[in-house]
């Protein structure tokens, strides 16, 4: 019987080294994409210069300059975005058995980036914690979202609060940004989302949140794998599912609304790298969080470093090249499998 | 010893879905519950993998089941449930959650449980199978690898919900004999099912009707007393081999 669909399983390599070749392959990809995010930009460098401003000769302060407090915190906001986005994407898939559960699908983007823009407007003097705001919105908007699932009995009816939940939050930034023109100059890029002129000091804090999210969502990997059994399938096996579930939402939350907190409202990722990792690799739980941080932070660098290139010295943001990378190729592989079966 | 079911009253909201149920089921056993539609077999199997809760007390050798921790009563009591998911995983992804009770959040899979894995795939038949994906195996296919995954969870007792459901008479009949196979090794086993034939080979029979606890007994008592015929509408026939099965009146 033919029921072996990933590509890898074509060929006789055991599930253990599929994972090594995948780990070693992805971190591969993963540092070049870094290293060229940091090597290029709309100010041209040469290779010397690059070279010697990382190991910080004489006579190339411009260019460590640029290095370090351009390129280098944008390339590591890029990572945090793309680990962040991804793992809340894969666990919000899980929590919700949902597959088309995204951060921005489903509302939590927005409800993160209310919190933030709330926070900006009456306590702009906070906005160190805005991370932590961030965080608030999000987590209560997946707390909604998950006692909606509970009582809809429908997958849609997810996605369709979701949607009326981004809609509400949406018009409620809105409104806050007529109400206060200080923060009406940001929105645009906001919304969009970006990582142009975040400072490293900002990440700090989003860094924490996300690296510590992604621990404790791998620590709950095989709980929440057993999640796609049902509510009732994972309880019969001793499995505490609420206690998975809110763990889950927890870090989700916490993923996602760090990144809001300084990439803005960065849509695709959530959605799109849990399911591209998923069809190419075949993994599950541990593996496909892993996987899909790796792949997602590939992705956001990847994205950002041709946002940059492509019409440099414009730029285009991250949030726009991610709808015309990531559309594309998702389409590609959803019927280049459906070729296959 | 064994299982000992005593249960008060359940209820969904203001419907009373079970009342006044009361069995033991001893070690090593096949007891058979049957019921037409909506009678309760289906809450009462819920009740046991405490999924919902219950006016009353069901105790494992004695102790209260309320008494264990969630992992600790699947460690003991293996439930397979009616409704049947089919996520994208293979059959022996399936059979891994099963010793899902036993591994800690950090644990790896030891050796033991790999044993263990394995002795489950060939005892539900699934070697076959085992790199198969669950959505794109038969529905009786589909029931041997929850079974696998109830066998890998290496519980005393095993709670099944309608096991022979969508399967044809021949793998029905194998199931069951798998099933009465597994009482060699020690497992007690508790089954809801329609197929009163199937039943018939069990120790003991408990009938439900409208959530109450018409009968509680052997099948031969079952069949003397005329159970099938008021409740079912089923007249048992024996064949020369001795095997009963039913005609409908």
């Amino acid at each position: 019987m033919n029921c072996l669909p990933h590509c890898f399983m074509k060929t006789n390599v055991s599930p253990k080294k599929h994972i090594l070749l995948y780990t070693v392959i992805l971190s591969a990809v993963l540092v070049c994409l870094f290293l060229c995010a940091v090597r290029f930009g709309s100010a041209p460098m040469s290779a010397k210069a690059f070279w010697s401003a990382m190991l910080g000769k004489e006579g190339f302060e411009t260019e460590r300059l640029i290095l370090f407090s351009v390129r280098l915190p944008r390339a590591i906001a890029g990572l945090l975005a793309g680990i962040g986005l991804s793992v809340s994407g894969v666990l919000l898939q899980s929590v919700t058995d949902n597959a088309l559960a995204g951060p921005n699908i489903i509302g939590v983007n927005a409800g993160a980036g209310f919190a933030s823009a709330l926070m900006l407007s009456f306590l702009p003097a906070a906005s160190p914690f805005l991370p932590a705001a961030s965080f608030a919105g999000a987590f209560l908007t997946t707390l909604l979202i998950v006692l909606t699932a509970g009582r809809s009995r429908s997958k849609t009816g997810v996605i369709l609060a979701g949607i009326a939940l981004t809609t509400l939050f949406n018009a409620c930034i809105s409104l806050l940004t007529l109400l206060n023109d200080d923060i009406l100059i940001s929105y645009n890029a906001f919304s969009i989302g970006g990582f142009a002129g975040v400072p490293t000091d900002r990440l700090l804090l989003p860094a924490i949140f996300i690296l510590v999210s992604f621990s404790i969502a791998l620590l709950f990997g095989r709980q929440m794998d057993a999640l796609c059994l049902g509510e009732a399938g994972a309880s019969v096996l001793g499995i505490p599912v609420r206690q998975v579930r809110l763990v889950c939402i927890f870090c989700a939350s916490a993923s996602a609304g760090a990144v809001v907190s300084f990439a803005g409202l960065l849509g695709f990722v959530g959605l799109v790298v849990p399911h591209i990792t998923r069809k190419l690799t075949g993994c599950r739980g541990r593996a496909l969080l892993f996987f899909s941080a790796l792949f997602g932070g590939c992705v956001t660098i990847a994205a950002d470093l041709a946002g940059r290139l492509i019409l440099a010295p414009t730029e285009i943001p991250v949030g726009i090249m991610m709808a015309f990378i990531g559309a594309p190729f998702f389409l590609w592989l959803l019927f280049r499998r459906r070729n296959s079966v | 010893m064994g299982l000992s079911i005593a249960l008060q009253e359940v209820r969904y909201k203001h419907k009373i879905a079970l009342s006044h149920i009361s069995f033991t089921v001893s070690d090593g056993s096949f007891t058979a519950v049957i019921g037409r539609n909506g009678c309760g077999k289906s809450t009462l199997v819920s009740c046991i993998g405490g999924l919902i809760p219950y006016i009353g007390e069901i105790t494992l050798n004695g102790i209260p089941l309320s008494a264990l921790s969630q992992k600790n009563r699947a460690a003991h009591i293996a439930v397979m449930l009616q409704q049947l998911r089919t996520p994208h995983i293979t059959v022996r992804d399936l059979v891994v959650f099963g010793r899902s009770p036993y591994l800690g959040i950090a644990d790896r899979i030891t050796e033991t449980d790999h044993r263990r894995i394995e002795d489950a795939l060939i005892a539900a038949e699934l070697m076959d199978i085992a790199d198969c994906y669950l959505d794109k195996i038969s529905g009786g296919e589909l029931r041997r690898a929850y079974l696998g995954m109830t066998l890998a969870q290496d519980g005393e007792i095993l709670v099944l919900d309608e096991p022979t459901a969508n399967l044809d008479l021949d793998h029905a009949s194998r199931f069951i004999h798998k099933l009465r196979s597994l009482q060699t090794v020690g497992k007690t086993i508790i089954a809801v099912m329609h197929d009163l034939t199937q039943a018939m080979k069990a120790d003991q029979i408990v009938l439900l009707d409208n959530g109450n606890q018409l009968f509680t007994g052997t099948p031969a008592a079952f069949l003397s007393e005329g159970w099938s015929e008021k409740i079912f509408h089923a007249v048992p026939v024996r064949t020369p081999e001795g095997e009963v099965f039913f005609t409908v009146k």
